[in-house]
């Protein structure tokens, strides 16, 4: 009865992407990972996520840049989204917001708590 | 879902082990290519690389547990970001790279043990951790004795008879507490003067018990000196000596709350319910109101958090079934809704419950009323429910227990096993010793049921000298074999008083459910079963006839057993 959530969720770091992996199993999210912006865009046009998780730093292209992209998409254009950064200040949070993010996760981040700590951004923002 | 909890703790300690160990090659790569970088400063490519791998470091290293690596390269990586990639090598530049890529190096190889502490560690492991004891003392007899004595309280000791020994242990296999004396053959005041020295061999602040026959102020000032947390006269009491250990050890650890959060949504249930898991409390929850009384009286909470508004009834009408039993009438119920009108709220609290929580609610605010409610209900309930004496469950509440584990038992089949000790001839310590020294020797028992009988007994002082004990899920043979371990270990304590040492013994009864079913026949049989171990010569453990009946031929794998016929 409880609603899987599918969440695209890119990341270039292979140690960070299994601690996530790991730390959203059996939370009620599906994970469909990717270890670049580039891989994200191969992928999205056949998928229809419920959230967008996207490390904000890589090589080639970054998470900003990669989530406009997507938003090209047009079955991805309301798609919420989360960042995750090593550089959580204020204003750039608001930056991120500003590109229609729900919120942001600093890293390091404490894998036990990962899950709760999506689902408190997407209840804030869901208005529940 | 605590179950969950564990199972993922040790699986991300598995992950936290492969980023150990890839540890040492990863730095040696952000090395190499800084080499390369100092080679050909103008690759604007490789510079980029180098750029990047710092900053994925600053961003994992954390999250595996090596926050200072993580916080080091954190600070390298914000200094690459001020400088123009091109300017990397510059003198000044170069230098400030080299010493933090050195300083990250150094952190890898002294930082492992530190991160791997600060993960979870799994309850298994805390389960089995005995404290280790080691007793520097020259009376070898008085030495075996104190490490015997230790080892009945659930210690691991060793004992050596010179310094030299000690510390050569202390070197191969750090202490958690030393038992020390003062005089050693090597010289007066020798155990203060090696203290310092085992101190600085292994944990830190390990404590420092010191015994004498001397109580003179020199000997009692070296032990201050020495950091000596408590000093003790020989002939040893060695019922104040384990109480001591156990207290420098902290060894009374709490056990976790537990809050059972009843909320129609899963997703908003089960996200308060991790972040009060996060704060070290135990959560159940519950979705649908009418699974609510089978799942309390499994999980015995300290609060209920229960939401105003679900679709099968109101929290009011949920809250006001809870308390129709008489056992969860203090249970405090908290209210927790977006109801916000004053009002509402206040009708509701008037109906039943404690208090009204305001969704949304901060993480912090949630952990700090809730965990400050269980804490006075649970305070509460000992001071009501136990036996001031010895902590243990007082009369009443033991038959509560009883009553409770009862139905469980009949709800869950299994069998469940009940025993009635009494202490063998307390009357004449009493009359010999004094009312003092029976106590003591009450305590003692009650700290041995306490610590040697597993987390899910439950044990009791049922009046007197007289003791009960609950082993749901468990049966006759196990349960038969734990209280004669205990039978044996307690006759072997010793308790000294000034006319010398004496020591005591218990003899117990056991039945079983089923046969029995309701509490009165349960209590009677062990009773039963009591008496015939008082009249077949006490110090023994004797099993109720029909119980004996019921494991058949069973009864002849136990050792030793005298049938009550």
């Amino acid at each position: 009865m409880k609603k899987v959530l599918q969440i695209l969720y890119v990341e270039d770091e292979p140690d960070i992407r299994a601690v996530t992996e790991l730390a959203l199993e059996d939370e009620g999210f599906e994970l469909i990972s990717c270890a670049s912006g580039r891989e994200a865009l191969d992928k999205a046009p056949g998928l229809k996520p419920d959230l967008i998780l996207l490390d904000v730093m890589m090589p080639d292209i970054d998470g900003p840049t990669t989530l406009s992209k997507l938003r090209e998409l047009p079955h991805l254009t309301d798609t919420p989204v989360i960042f995750m950064t090593a550089k959580v200040q204020a204003s750039e949070v608001e930056q991120y917001k500003a590109m229609t993010a729900l919120g942001v996760i600093g890293k390091p981040f404490d894998a036990m708590t990962l899950a709760g700590d999506i689902r408190a951004i997407l209840e804030r923002s869901g208005g529940r | 879902m605590a179950g969950n909890h564990t199972a993922k703790a040790d699986r991300l300690h598995t992950l936290l082990e492969a980023f150990s160990a890839q540890l040492p090659d990863r730095l040696a790569g952000i090395r190499r290519i800084w080499k390369e970088v100092q080679e050909r400063p103008e690759d604007e490519l490789q510079c980029k690389e180098f750029y990047h791998q710092v900053h994925n470091l600053a961003g994992s290293a954390g999250t595996f547990g090596y926050h200072q690596i993580g916080l080091c390269a954190r600070r390298l990586e914000q200094f690459l970001l001020q400088q123009n990639e091109a300017a990397y090598c510059d003198a000044g530049n170069s230098e400030t790279i080299d010493s933090a890529l050195t300083q990250l190096e150094m952190l890898a190889i002294k930082g492992a043990d530190k991160a791997r502490e600060e993960m979870p560690a799994t309850d298994v492991q805390r389960a089995h951790d005995r404290p280790l004891v080691y007793v520097l003392e020259d009376d070898l007899l008085l030495a075996q004795e104190i490490a015997r004595q230790m080892e009945h309280f659930g210690y691991e000791a060793a004992a050596w008879p010179t310094a030299e020994e000690i510390i050569r242990a202390q070197e191969r296999r750090p202490a958690d507490v030393f038992i020390l004396d003062i005089d050693l053959t090597e010289g007066p005041l020798e155990g203060p003067r090696i203290a310092p020295q085992l101190q600085a061999l292994g944990k830190q602040n390990v404590p420092l018990i010191f015994i004498s026959v001397r109580d003179d102020w020199e000997a009692r000032l070296a032990t201050i000196q020495a950091g000596g947390c408590a000093y003790f006269s020989k002939p040893l009491d060695f019922t104040s000596l384990i109480e001591r250990l156990d207290q420098q050890v902290g060894r009374k650890k709490s056990e976790p709350y537990r809050v059972m959060i009843v909320d129609d949504s899963v997703l908003l249930a089960s996200y308060y319910g991790s972040v009060l898991q996060n704060a070290g409390m135990s959560v159940d929850i519950v979705n649908d109101p009418s699974r609510l009384l089978d799942t309390m009286a499994d999980f015995s909470p300290d609060i209920v958090i229960m939401d105003l508004h679900m679709p099968q009834c109101s929290g009011i009408e949920a809250a006001q079934v809870i308390r129709q039993h008489p056992a969860y009438q203090s249970l405090p119920i908290v209210y927790f809704s977006t109801e916000s009108a004053l009002e509402k709220q206040l009708n509701a609290l008037r109906v039943c419950g404690d208090d009204f929580l305001q969704k949304p609610i901060s993480d912090a605010h949630l952990v700090a009323a809730i965990s400050f409610r269980a804490k006075r209900f649970r305070d509460l309930n000992t001071l009501m429910t136990s036996d001031s004496l010895t902590g243990l469950l007082n009369h009443i509440s033991l038959k509560l227990a009883l009553e409770r584990e009862l139905a469980l038992t009949q709800r869950r089949g299994g069998s469940l096993t009940f025993a009635m000790l009494d202490i063998d001839y307390f009357k004449s310590v009493n009359d010999h010793h004094g009312h003092p020294v029976g106590d003591r020797v009450i305590k003692s028992l009650a700290r041995l049921l306490t610590q040697r009988l597993r987390k899910s007994d439950i044990a009791g002082r049922y009046g007197g000298e007289e003791f009960a004990v609950i082993f749901p899920d468990t049966g006759l043979k196990a349960a038969y074999d734990l209280l004669d371990d205990l039978r044996e270990i307690f006759s072997e304590i010793t308790y000294t008083h000034q006319a010398g040492e004496f020591s005591v013994s218990f003899s117990a009864g056991i039945t079983s459910a089923p046969p029995y079913l309701d509490m009165d026949s349960v209590i009677r049989s062990a009773d039963n079963a009591l008496y015939e171990a008082k009249r077949g010569g006490r110090n023994r453990v004797v099993l109720s006839n029909i119980s004996a009946a019921a494991v058949n031929d069973g009864v002849k794998r136990f050792p030793g057993t005298s049938k009550s016929d």
